[in-house]
């Protein structure tokens, strides 16, 4: 049986494991073949940030794994609009094909969803 | 269809409370738990934005997270107070459960 | 009519643990609400530990005889309600949590991590997602 899923990724990229971990379960629910959506909320949205150099920090790259999303056949992925805004992050080209959400829109998204997973 | 949302950090240290409750829907409820408990002292200002959902009996405070930390049952006013079985009760209510960050 | 009101509704949780034991309340909270699902006849499933949550899953850890031993209660809570104690294998290794199997296969010295729990992949996360009714996050 296939159930909505939606991860919701709340950390910075490199501040702690927790962004890796939570596009690691992300991912592997969609070769799981469940109906996946990923949202970037809060903090999260800094992993789109374009041209990270990880390697200064010896870490995998976050923009790496996000662009393996795609491969997956991940393509519901959504950030929050009030995030990149208090952040001011509107003008951004993020890293990866995402859909910017209102309240509104969040609010849909909750609603249609079995279960959601906040990392 | 409605979420049943559950904070258990303390609101003071969310980046923004209020982006959090933009995002609940008509029927969503709020369960504070752990450290969440914080957030049902009413005259603490960072808790203004939780006011709504208090006069709207939206919210709820785990009472043992509450008294473990000297809160007195009194103080969260409109919130209401619940055992660990009423937090299951809202979970089965609930059709999906969103832990805020 | 009046009859139906009186049936409760039996369902299938199961739990993810994403936190360290001493970092916050959360695996605390976790097992509270567990055992608090159990009492209302609800089936819990499956407790997935993940992130920083595994190192919950140390045997090693040797909290004061006059502290609530949580490693035990998860272990008791296996036993009496079959509850599945299951570990991520990708976050335990980097954090040191391994069974006898895979101390080996890394060759050191012991292990940190025994039966009732288990070692295993996303897929047990993914799992408990679909047989289960309704998955709570506990910790961040």
């Amino acid at each position: 049986m296939q159930k909505k899923l939606l991860f919701i990724s709340h950390k910075t990229p490199y501040g702690s494991f927790a962004a890796k971990e939570t596009l690691d379960a992300a991912l592997a629910s969609a070769a799981f073949g469940q109906d996946i959506s990923l949202l970037f909320k809060g903090d999260g949205v800094y992993q789109l940030l374009p041209q990270q150099n990880s390697s200064l920090l010896k870490r995998k790259s976050i923009g790496a794994i996000l662009g393996a999303l795609e491969l997956y056949e991940v393509n519901k992925v959504f950030i929050c609009e009030q995030s990149l805004l208090s952040r001011g992050l509107e003008n951004i080209k993020p890293l990866i094909k995402v859909h910017v959400l209102n309240n509104l829109s969040l609010q849909v998204l909750f609603s249609e969803q079995d279960h959601i997973l906040s990392f | 269809m409605s979420t049943l949302h559950t904070l258990s950090i303390n609101p003071s240290s969310l980046h923004s409370i209020q982006s959090f409750i933009d995002i609940m829907g008509e029927t969503d409820e709020l369960l504070l738990l752990a450290n969440g408990v914080y957030g049902a002292l009413v005259d603490a200002k960072i808790n203004i934005p939780l006011e709504q959902l208090r006069d709207s009996g939206k919210l709820y405070a785990l009472k043992d997270d509450l008294l473990a930390r000297g809160i007195p049952a009194s103080a969260p006013k409109r919130a209401t107070l619940i055992s660990y079985e009423g937090f299951v009760d809202l979970v089965v209510k609930h059709q999906n459960t969103y832990n805020w960050v | 009519m009046g009859l139906f009101l009186f049936i409760t509704q039996v369902m299938i949780f199961s739990v993810s643990i994403l936190s360290a034991p001493y970092t916050d309340q959360a695996a605390f909270s976790a097992y509270k609400f567990v055992e608090a699902a159990l009492s209302k006849k609800h089936e819990v499933r499956r407790i997935f530990f993940y992130g920083e949550g595994v190192l919950n899953a140390n045997h090693l850890n040797t909290p004061p005889q006059d502290e609530i031993n949580l490693y035990e209660a998860w272990k008791e809570l296996a036993s009496s309600h079959q509850v599945e104690l299951i570990v991520c294998i990708a976050s335990a290794l980097r954090r040191g949590v391994l069974d006898e199997d895979e101390a080996k296969r890394y060759e050191k010295d012991g292990h940190s991590m025994q039966a009732p729990f288990i070692l295993s992949g996303l897929g047990q996360l993914m799992d408990a997602a679909i047989e289960s009714d309704r998955l709570i996050t506990f910790g961040s």
